[in-house]
């Protein structure tokens, strides 16, 4: 089945591990949003700052890590004008640090958390531990193509007032071939008309094609934890577009890989993923203006709900019936649009009743 | 039936490695960024020719961007009238001094790296008598909009090719680069053909060599939009040039595999042109809609084109029915207008398989 490609939401690796504990209550958000979002200090006065900081999350991705280094040393503009720095979550199946020597060469810093902090906050993490004014946080399974650093610097340098930018992306698989490519926002590079409402809407972008001025974090602060599995880099966009422009790049430069990741994780069979995703638009909702926030929320809701129906496809498709099930009825928890319902309708025609054949043979 | 003479680069002559030639026809606008990324990565005129051949083309003024890009690097050849497009792709052949022919459209582009991975192709097997790469698609601005089919995970050579290039138009001229001495033997691309010439072309070669893989994207194919095709489409010229061309396949083919193969590629033929088909009457094309469906219907039933054609009929009297009610707009005339006057140098061949 075709699945659109809006509706892909970046769920960290790190996201399904470590943490037993349950979902926090929806009560929480409530309360002050501070208190959820790490508090990003400006660097202290006098400090020696490069332009760039190419700040590096790992989290067990110690296979593609060599790629990722790869990528940005290819066009690293030297020490004084980039910090490159892997920012590891205590991983515990492979050794990150060996590639970063092997292939950082003593150019790319080594950080490891002394203990598993989950993504969002070693996200945070790697905010503050950056020393450049522009921020670039590239997880360490994508990767970038070469004039990335040249075009949206170029872009930050001519355009003081914008926040942050972004490119088109690649997606790429497992095995590091391209599979497709993002869609096109608009035409021409320049400031992204109605940002906010497009970025709330439909969640165009994925994490390595962008990059954001540090000032803006000391602004507006970190990654919200209260998002557990995905849709926090959702939330942060949104929020960054609500406050500053935002710069679109048409040249894909950057690729986001997609795994084959199981579909048997915590979050996927419990229907999580799906509540963080609402969760996230609970919490934007409020910076998108008055007359365009029902129209933008109703799209927001239905690309969570196809995306749902596309992970109950493949559900079904692994034989994962109780996480198809949950991912069904989390897609009708989002919406119910025509699309959504006939969608729904191909799935369970499709996969389901592929499913259900099988299980009656056997 | 003698096939064009591509007769040898006379003895003696100096030869570069490359050649890369440019065929034009009403393109200039795409021009620019075709030699761009050829002189990107230009390792010499010892190593390798460049040169643009115009089709006599009435709408531009392709040599006024080879003289301000090329700088006497990028030779230029004028046609005294206009050849169609199959002849000049044989000029452009013919034209080429080099070991390696690179037919690069004036509308297309290669990137960073297509000359040197399919070159050391070449070096590396002697054996080879072409290799291409995977292929972008991209529109006519230039955004990439999809890859093609990656044929296998590591660059390298294709097995049993024959019998995936004969049931299906798989790539697209620009990722190919064939040695000039596998043209001179089995001659140029055929004049019978107006449509899916180059089809042809790549089942002849894979017929008699082995060819090559490469796994990198590093062609860029552009598509126009849906009638850019014009009169070929409308009468359904395009499929009947596959069927054509189908029958010529035929000769190469492994006598025992010759019946089954030409059944394929004439059935994905169909399949396509009923969808495109589809495609025509959503862009308010009726006429040219009706004249693929006929070409689609005609032939053998079989069960996959009975569903195509229910599946149509249903679509289409869907969209009638939505139309009277006038709840559906029309799709904007323009956007046809201008796709009526796209280069023909790159129509590309609509033949079975591949989506558009």
């Amino acid at each position: 089945m075709a699945m659109r490609d809006v509706g892909t939401f970046h769920v960290d690796r790190a996201a399904h591990c470590a943490g037993s504990e349950g979902p926090e209550a929806d009560g929480a958000d409530d309360v002050p949003e501070q208190r959820f979002r790490a508090i990003v200090a400006p660097v202290p006065p006098g400090e020696v700052r490069p332009l760039w900081s190419v700040m590096i999350p790992t989290y067990n991705c110690a296979r593609h890590l060599q790629q990722t280094l790869e990528s940005v040393l290819a066009q690293d503009p030297g020490a004084e004008q980039m910090q490159i720095e892997v920012v590891d979550d205590h991983s515990t199946e492979d050794d990150p640090a060996s590639v970063v020597e092997e292939i950082g060469r003593g150019r790319v810093d080594f950080f490891r958390q002394p203990r598993n902090v989950r993504h969002v906050g070693n996200f945070n993490a790697c905010i503050q531990r950056s020393r450049g004014h522009l921020l670039h946080l590239l997880h360490g399974d994508d990767c970038v193509l070469d004039g990335f650093y040249r075009m949206l610097g170029e872009a930050f340098e001519r355009h003081p007032e914008v926040g942050a930018a972004f490119c088109r992306h690649i997606y790429i698989g497992e095995d590091g071939h391209w599979r497709s490519f993002g869609p096109v926002l608009q035409s021409g590079r320049g400031v992204l008309e109605n940002a906010l409402e497009r970025i709330a809407a439909e969640q165009p972008v994925q994490p390595p094609a962008m990059v954001v001025r540090r000032e803006v974090y000391e602004r507006l602060s970190g990654f919200d934890s209260r998002m557990r599995y995905c849709g926090e880099d959702w939330e942060m966009w949104a929020r960054i577009a609500a406050h500053y422009p935002v710069w679109y790049d048409p040249e894909p430069l950057a690729c986001y890989r997609k795994h084959g990741r199981s579909l048997s994780a915590d979050s996927f069979r419990r229907g999580d993923n799906a509540r963080d995703l609402r969760r996230a638009i609970r919490i934007y909702s409020p910076y998108l203006p008055a007359d365009t926030e029902r129209r933008a929320r109703a799209r927001a809701h239905e690309v969570v709900a196809l995306w749902s129906l596309g992970l109950c496809s493949g559900a079904f498709a692994a034989d994962q019936v109780r996480v198809a099930l949950t991912q069904m009825r989390q897609a009708f928890t989002s919406s119910r649009s025509l699309p959504v319902m006939r969608l729904a309708f191909n799935v369970l025609t499709g996969p389901g009743t592929e499913w259900l054949r099988r299980k009656l043979i056997r | 039936m003698q096939r064009p003479a591509i007769p040898p680069v006379p003895a003696g002559e100096t030869r570069p490695l490359w050649s890369v030639m440019i065929p034009t026809y009403n393109c200039a606008r795409y021009l620019r960024q075709t030699l761009e990324s050829v002189l990107a990565q230009d390792p010499g005129p010892q190593q390798m020719q460049i040169e643009v051949v115009d089709d006599h083309s009435t709408d531009d003024d392709p040599a006024s961007i080879v003289e301000e890009l090329g700088r006497d690097r990028v030779a230029f050849f004028r046609q005294p009238l206009n050849v169609g497009h199959v002849r000049n792709f044989n000029t452009c052949i013919r034209r080429a001094r080099g070991h390696l022919v690179h037919l690069l459209h004036g509308d297309d582009s290669v990137r960073g790296g297509f000359y040197r991975m399919l070159g050391d192709a070449f070096g590396r097997d002697p054996e080879i008598g072409a290799a291409f790469c995977r292929q972008i698609f991209m529109d006519e601005e230039g955004h990439w909009t999809r890859l093609s089919h990656l044929e296998r995970p590591r660059s390298g050579l294709l097995s049993d090719w024959l019998s995936r290039i004969a049931v299906g138009q798989l790539l697209q001229t620009p990722s190919m680069a064939v040695r000039r001495e596998v043209y001179e033997r089995l001659g140029g691309f055929d004049p019978r053909l107006v449509w899916v010439e180059d089809w042809e072309m790549w089942v002849r070669i894979a017929a008699h060599y082995p060819v090559w893989y490469e796994v990198e994207p590093l062609a860029v194919y552009r598509i126009h939009g849906i009638s850019r095709s014009g009169q070929l489409t409308r009468t359904g010229e395009t499929i009947r040039d596959v069927r054509r061309a189908i029958e010529i396949n035929r000769e190469y083919l492994p006598p025992h595999r010759a019946d089954e193969l030409s059944r394929m590629a004439l059935e994905n033929c169909r399949v396509a042109a009923l969808r495109r088909a589809n495609r025509l009457h959503g862009a308010g094309e009726r006429r040219a809609a009706l004249a693929q469906a006929r070409e689609g219907w005609r032939g053998p039933i079989s069960a996959r084109v009975l569903l195509k054609v229910l599946g149509l009929a249903l679509r289409c009297t869907g969209r009638e029915l939505a139309n009277a009610m006038s709840v559906v707009r029309r799709a904007p005339a323009g956007t046809v207008a201008i796709d009526r006057q796209a280069s023909r140098v790159s129509r590309r061949a609509a033949a079975p398989g591949e989506p558009e």
